[in-house]
């Protein structure tokens, strides 16, 4: 996928330059300069903690929130003092907000009745909710609906008025796991077909790396890393993105050479050489992100002495945690270890990551 | 026997309210009802199961002409209180948080000044060497003073309008914050102006508080005898004056309980009427539903 | 001192309670037989006018204040009022509290004081019952005049002013069937001594000019507090009034009160004793009602309250301002009085003054 950004690069749709937003005096900005671009037919994912600004970012594109300083333009045209009734941008929203005395059938029309001359009115509600599966529906009114099915007709009434973008704020966050799972691919293959961009804002990494071409990681109003999925996992920008992601142990240290792509960093379980972040230097402070696939088991006496501290069955693996010079090391494997037990640990450094500390 | 215990036990706990209801709303009915076919005789309410009473309020215009005053006043105050009342109701929706409660005390402080109050206060700012026609007359918009804005029956609108705003407003508002602002913005987004989002998603969910409010001023505008009688002039005649009349003047008892039950029935039905008409709509159904999934 | 009460508010309230206010609350239960609880109007029985009877007889008089002559005539005809020793019908409503056998017959030799009683009250037969028995003593009269601003009116006006076209906006009615009609019926020329006893056609050609006064009205009065009002506001120059607004204006304003020749109505409250009286407590009953028809009583009241009592004991006493005050300079006042009182068909009078209202 990462091959789909560098190398056909598709055609900027929107995009922000300095935006900066604070809510209240003396306040933390919520948004505190961010530039973004979103690419035609790109599904773009927001991803970060609550509070981080990503919402924010959301609302001003569709026009609900003004930015205190910045510009968004969409197709090149400035958005600015534009209504968001006048936006060629549609939003999916959280609690999916549908009309509760309309119809499914009335909520997908609604855009198009406002709409002067709109034809084959009933046909593009009925494709609407045909792309959600939802075709049946369209007498029920939302409180006789499940929340999958709410969400899904959220979708259709979003999407009913071919929008340029699709805004989709937390979409599934209150549903449970299995439906979560089962919308995620039915959302990813919709994307395709229709051919819409996408923003896509979430704080779950997991379905921000199985929906999206593009994550946006923010922390604390900014943009920590843009870049795709695999991208943001092996190589994050910095310390926040590598501990947001998670599942990682990350071991402070200080840099002793850097240069091509890669960094000598003395840690408490030794000096490691690893693939690094561009433009450390030596003698800076930074971080070993050590994934639990860089970690495996070697018999006890050779590699990396560690006291087992935690095992976590979960089926096919075990999740296990050892403690090595005092450092909380992860990783998985098929036949644990006994809690207590000593056992030695093996280092594969080329899929460890030397990067920044956070701001 | 004692596999009917457990009934009778629930039984027993809808007897308070059963008693209550009864005592408090059935009883004076009955008792209305019952007094209208007695007589009177030497100030002694005798049963004497005569249809007199009812004969004479079916033979006499002016009794039915105070009915349909009734129903006209109610029905006048209720949309005018409805017409004022939704914008104010629709911006104390939208004020923050903080400022609610002064927006409460300023809305409700009329009502604890009491009616006697009022109306004598109605009369300073209405009267003809009152505070509007002196201004009126320092500006030089007029020479004489305007008489037609104390006892008329524009006043009496005027003044039904401000007692009754009040408990339009409370009805209103109480369901305007709880239409979800993201219905809201969902609207604007899908392509609605402000105006349009209003009359296709707030007006429609609002109606069960206009309703309520509809409901209640019906009621107290109807039923209101002091001020059409204080600040109505010579057009402030109302039933409930006439039946005050006629249980203590009179002592025409069995007269003014059949008045009495006729204006009721008419209240009822016409308040009844309005509001059902305003909970069919689609908007209040919804919102009357949302609880029962 | 109001003959008619007509407090519309409180009638429904009163009856529901069965009693005017007890000044002195449930203690009044538990009385001595040296204590006597006199149910009357606030302005007959200030305390300070019963201290003479007081400190003669070494007695409490308790005052039992009234709301309005309905809810006096229901508390002793539902026998809610068992605490009143000493009651206050007005004389020309005396027949129905009579005539429902609520009263005692008065002995008149144990009150010597009736001696001194002006003719005109000594041989009424309105406190007499069909048996011939005496069962109430007029002790407190006036007169109902109409009061007028002198600025506006050159000569005294008549009951004929009141439906002049010239002072259209400025009169007032009170909102009265019994007195309203017969004011008509004066101003259509029906003498007075007839003015209470109108046939069908009479009451048909009084409702035809009360119709027709409607328009020049101002408004109808509902309590003499309201009047005063409307006088002291410039709003009405010429009402059928009781004398307060004048006492209470005549500094503020250049006020009079005008006695039409075609009649005056009186008003007159009577002393009686409730049927259910104990008969240890008539001595002290008997001794109060002659205190009212006393000097003591006479003096006080003319001084504070501008009354005048049925006796003429203290007449000659009095200044002439004084006696002009209380309208007993001229004795002749008396033969012109018109005692309101509903006449065998008053619900044809309240029928037609119910549709001149509603008109």
């Amino acid at each position: 996928m990462s091959t789909l950004i560098a190398d056909t690069a598709p055609p900027l749709l929107l995009s922000a330059r300095g935006l900066v937003k604070t809510y209240g005096r003396g306040a933390a900005p919520a948004v505190a300069g961010v530039d973004l671009d979103i690419g035609e037919r790109m599904f773009t994912t927001l991803l970060g903690p609550s509070g981080c600004g990503k919402t924010t970012i959301l609302r001003m594109i569709a026009g609900f929130e003004t930015a205190d300083a910045g510009t968004i333009s969409l197709d090149g045209v400035p958005l600015k003092g534009v209504p968001p009734e006048r936006r060629p941008v549609n939003t999916v929203f959280q609690s999916y907000a549908l009309f509760p005395h309309l119809t499914v059938f009335e909520n997908v029309a609604f855009s198009l009745r406002l709409l002067s001359a709109v034809t084959n009115l009933e046909g593009r509600v009925k494709r609407a909710l045909d792309a959600v599966h939802m075709a049946d529906f369209g007498e029920r009114y939302p409180h006789q609906l499940s929340g999958g099915q709410q969400q899904r007709v959220a979708v259709a009434r979003a999407i009913v008025a071919e929008p340029r973008l699709l805004l989709l704020d937390e979409p599934l966050s209150a549903l449970d796991r299995r439906m979560r799972a089962h919308l995620q691919v039915e959302l990813k293959d919709l994307q395709r077909r229709l051919g819409i961009a996408f923003v896509y804002v979430t704080h779950d990494q997991e379905e921000a790396f199985a929906l999206s071409d593009v994550v946006v990681v923010m922390n604390k109003g900014r943009i920590a890393q843009t870049a795709d999925p695999r991208t943001i996992y092996s190589r994050p920008a910095d310390s926040f993105v590598a501990d947001f992601i998670g599942g990682a142990t990350l071991v402070d240290g200080t840099v002793s050479a850097a240069g091509n792509g890669r960094a000598s960093i003395a840690t408490a379980i030794g000096p490691v050489d690893a693939p690094a972040v561009e433009g450390l230097a030596a003698g800076e402070r930074a971080v070993l992100v050590i994934r639990p696939e860089a970690l495996s088991l070697v018999p006890t006496g050779t590699g990396l002495p560690a006291s087992v501290v935690h095992a976590v069955y979960q089926g096919e693996r075990t999740m296990v945690e050892a403690v090595a010079q005092g450092v909380a090391l992860r990783f998985a494997d098929h036949a644990p270890p006994e809690v207590g037990e000593t056992i030695g640990l093996s280092l594969d450094r080329e899929r460890c990551f030397v990067t920044r500390i956070a701001a | 026997m004692t596999a009917r215990l457990p009934a009778l036990g629930r039984a027993h706990l809808a007897l308070p309210v059963a008693l209550l209801v009864g005592l408090g709303c059935l009883a004076p009915l009955a008792v209305l009802v019952i007094f209208s076919v007695f007589e009177v005789e030497d100030f002694e309410l005798v049963p004497a199961f005569s249809g007199r009473a009812w004969a004479e309020l079916f033979t006499t215009p002016s009794y039915w002409v105070l009915i349909g005053r009734a129903l006209f006043y109610g029905a006048m105050t209720a949309l005018l209180t409805g017409l004022a009342g939704y914008p104010v109701a629709l911006a104390l929706a939208r004020l923050p948080a903080a400022w609610k409660g002064v927006a409460v005390v300023v809305l409700l402080t009329p009502l604890y000044t009491g009616e006697i109050v009022r109306i004598y206060a109605w009369r300073i700012v209405l009267g003809a060497e009152g505070l509007v026609n002196a201004v009126l007359e320092a500006v030089g918009l007029i020479d004489d003073p305007l008489k037609v804005l104390l006892f008329s029956p524009l006043t009496i609108g005027l003044v039904l309008l401000y007692n009754n705003l009040p408990f339009m407003v409370l009805a209103i508002w109480v369901s305007a914050e709880m239409v979800d602002r993201r219905l809201i913005e969902a609207a604007r987004d899908l392509g609605a102006r402000p105006i349009s989002a209003f009359a296709r998603v707030t007006f429609p969910l609002t109606l069960p508080g206009l309703a309520a409010g509809v409901f209640a001023v019906f009621a107290l505008a109807a039923g209101e005898m002091l001020t059409p009688s204080l600040l109505g002039g010579t057009y402030g005649a109302t039933a409930m004056a006439i039946i005050d009349n006629l249980f203590g003047t009179a002592f025409d008892w069995p007269l003014a309980s059949a008045l009495a039950l006729a204006l009721l029935v008419a209240l009822f039905v016409a308040a009844v009427g309005l509001a059902s008409l305003l909970l069919q709509t689609r908007g209040a159904r919804a919102v009357l539903q949302r609880g029962r999934t | 001192m109001t003959v008619f009460s007509m407090n519309r508010r409180e009638v429904l309230a009163s009856l529901a309670a069965g009693a005017g206010l007890t000044v002195l609350g449930p203690m009044g239960r538990a009385l001595a037989a040296s204590d006597i609880v006199w149910a009357t109007w606030d302005s007959n029985g200030h305390p300070e006018y019963v201290t003479a009877f007081e400190a003669k007889t070494g007695s409490k008089v308790k005052l039992s204040y009234l709301t309005s002559d309905d809810a006096q005539f229901a508390a002793l005809k539902t026998g809610s009022a068992s605490d009143w020793d000493i009651v206050n019908p007005s004389i020309n409503g005396a027949w129905r509290y009579i005539k429902a056998g609520v009263l005692k017959p008065l002995d008149l030799s144990r009150m010597p004081g009736v001696a001194g009683m002006y003719d005109v009250f000594k041989t009424t037969d309105r406190v007499k019952g069909e048996d011939g028995a005496t069962y109430a003593i007029p002790y407190l009269w006036g007169l109902n005049p109409i009061v007028y601003r002198t600025d506006v009116y050159a000569e005294e006006p008549t009951y004929s002013t009141l439906f002049d076209e010239k002072y259209k906006g400025q009169l007032a009615m009170r909102d009265y069937a019994l007195e309203s009609i017969a004011i008509a019926a004066l101003h259509l020329g029906i003498p007075k001594e007839k003015a209470f006893l109108l046939d069908e056609t009479e009451l048909a050609e009084a409702k035809k000019v009360l119709i027709a006064q409607k328009p020049l009205l101002r408004t109808y009065w509902q309590t003499i507090g309201d009047l005063t009002n409307l006088f002291a506001t410039g709003e009405v120059t010429a009402a059928f009034s009781w004398r307060v607004p004048y006492d209470a204006l005549k500094d503020k304003m250049p006020v009079a009160m005008a006695k039409p020749k075609a009649g005056i109505m009186g008003w007159c409250d009577c002393f009686a004793i409730p049927a259910s009286l104990p008969e240890e407590k008539m001595e002290l009953a008997y001794a109060f009602g002659d205190y009212l028809l006393g000097a003591d009583y006479a003096a006080i009241i003319a001084e504070i309250g501008n009354y005048a009592t049925s006796s003429g004991i203290i007449r000659d006493t009095l200044t002439p301002e004084k006696q002009a005050a209380i309208f007993i300079d001229d004795l002749d006042v008396m033969s012109s009085f018109m005692w309101p009182v509903a006449p065998d068909n008053y619900s044809d009078w309240l029928k037609v003054w119910n549709e001149v209202k509603a008109a």
